[in-house]
């Protein structure tokens, strides 16, 4: 009887649910649309019965199953970017949306809130609105990152279930196809406005490059004039094609530790909401924020195999996009064996035993080293220190002087 | 040592918002430009949104997934 209070008292604010973890739970609200990590305390004054989970008087700090998971539906796509990470192809085997209940009930009965749709093109995959469909009916909300292509008015208003979408633009004018590699600034801007016509909720995704880095003033400005809901600004990675010319396109370390102070006096002036993607996080931590606030607004770094979880194209999955896959079926690794497998668990549990200098780091806790496919591509190993964080390159700096 | 069952109710951290990009996860950090005051002030407002509910529906809906 307690439990159905709570299940009504929850859905009562608008339309909450509620996952239990050691420490407390997560209660996922729609409006605001928010994740709240709560303590036992509070669950218990909401009326949560006991949970095994909170039998430690000591609880954990790791998720026991993803909270957010990244499901790339095919690598098909005509786009041909320039720094594509997941080598996108017009022709690629894409994800049977037959499959798609199967699918979504495993990650039903993990207690994933969010789930991002990737690609190649996930819009234009004949399966997407069966599989976004799917998830809603059990509660997760389905978004997605789209280049803008299929973006037809009729299509975008059959995006209802989506709570969001956003498209990518690197840049506005004829900085966009020095980026991409092709001038598709107009197509992607036509699908902005169609999608906002049909009442999306429209973000933008923007990689970020040594040579785009100077046209982000711009970017932000068309972001403010278009009223997008928020602007999220990427750390190019080495992977797909992307890998290539890394290490030109890459940001410089000047422009890098520019970025926290230029975005957020660029989102104070513009009223604007900005994002970084967590494998920018170690450019943040090194302007020392207050870490109160880093904690209790989760402006976290890697959290791959903890709170977030990837599904690829063939149905494999990894601790985030760019990892690769763990041993095992995807369903039973997220239904039974997210906190035991140990590929997962040496991916969160990075910071318990991180080599110099992130062992005395103080944001380690918040970081956990950094972006894994930025280490494996410039160490061979995953779980080394990301080579571009500031802090490991004075650390390799000076080990190189003393080794002279 | 304080008994679990006497743990304070306290909002431990927010996430705000959705990430469609489906290859990272987004940091707000719009929410250094606020501060510690505005951890106050959203610990304060989550911690009254979830405490007054409105009284319960007539009948059990969907939506919590506990």
């Amino acid at each position: 009887m307690k439990f159905a209070g709570l299940r009504r008292r929850l859905s009562a604010i608008s339309g909450a649910r509620v996952r239990t973890e050691s420490w407390g739970g997560i209660v996922h609200l729609r409006r605001p649309a928010a994740l709240v990590y709560v303590n036992r305390g509070l669950l218990r004054a909401l009326g949560h019965p006991e949970d095994p989970l909170w039998a430690s008087p000591t609880p954990g700090t790791a998720h026991r199953a993803p909270v957010e998971l990244h499901w790339t539906l095919s690598r098909r796509c005509d786009q041909k970017c320039a720094h594509c990470y997941t080598n996108s192809l017009p022709q690629a085997p894409a994800f049977d949306p037959a499959d798609a209940e199967r699918v979504a009930d495993a990650l039903s009965a993990a207690g994933v809130f969010q789930v991002a749709l990737g690609g190649g093109e996930p819009l234009a995959e004949p399966g997407i609105l069966i599989v976004a469909r799917a998830l809603r009916a059990r509660g997760i909300l389905p978004s997605t990152t789209t280049s803008g292509a299929p973006v037809t008015p009729d299509l975008a208003r059959r995006l209802g279930d989506f709570a969001q979408i956003n498209v990518s633009i690197d840049a506005v004018g004829p900085a966009y196809a020095a980026a991409r590699g092709h001038d598709r600034f107009a197509m992607a801007d036509a699908a902005v406005r169609r999608l906002q016509a049909a009442g999306v909720r429209v973000g933008i995704n923007a990689v970020l490059t040594r040579h785009t880095f100077d046209a982000l003033p711009a970017l932000l400005d068309y972001a403010r004039e278009r009223r997008v809901s928020e602007v999220e600004l990427l750390r190019l990675k080495p992977t797909g094609r992307g890998r290539a010319t890394y290490l030109e396109d890459r940001l410089e370390p000047a422009q890098a530790a520019a970025l926290l102070p230029t975005v957020l006096e660029a989102a104070r002036r513009r009223r604007l909401r900005v994002k970084l993607d967590c494998s920018l996080a170690p450019f943040v931590y090194q302007h020392a924020p207050d870490p109160r606030v880093l904690k209790f607004f989760r402006i976290h770094g890697c959290e791959a195999g903890d709170s977030l979880g990837s599904l690829d194209a063939e149905g494999r999955l990894s601790g985030c996009s760019f990892l690769e896959p763990v041993a095992g079926d995807a369903v039973s690794v997220l239904t039974r064996t997210w906190s035991t497998d140990p590929e997962l668990a040496r991916l969160r549990g990075y910071r318990d035993a991180a080599p110099d200098p992130c062992r005395t780091c103080p944001a380690l806790a918040l970081c956990n080293g950094g972006c894994r496919a930025v280490s494996v591509h410039l160490t061979g190993d995953p779980h080394r220190p990301d080579p571009e964080c500031p802090r490991v390159r004075t650390h390799a700096e000076g080990s190189a002087r003393d080794d002279r | 040592m304080k008994s679990p069952a006497a743990e304070r109710p306290r909002v431990l951290s927010v996430r705000f918002g959705f990430n469609p990009n489906s290859s990272s996860l987004g940091i707000d950090i719009s929410f250094l430009l606020v501060g510690l005051g505005g951890v106050s002030v959203i610990t304060a407002a989550l911690s009254a949104w979830l405490s007054a509910a409105p009284p319960p529906p007539p009948s059990p809906g969907g939506g919590a997934a506990s």
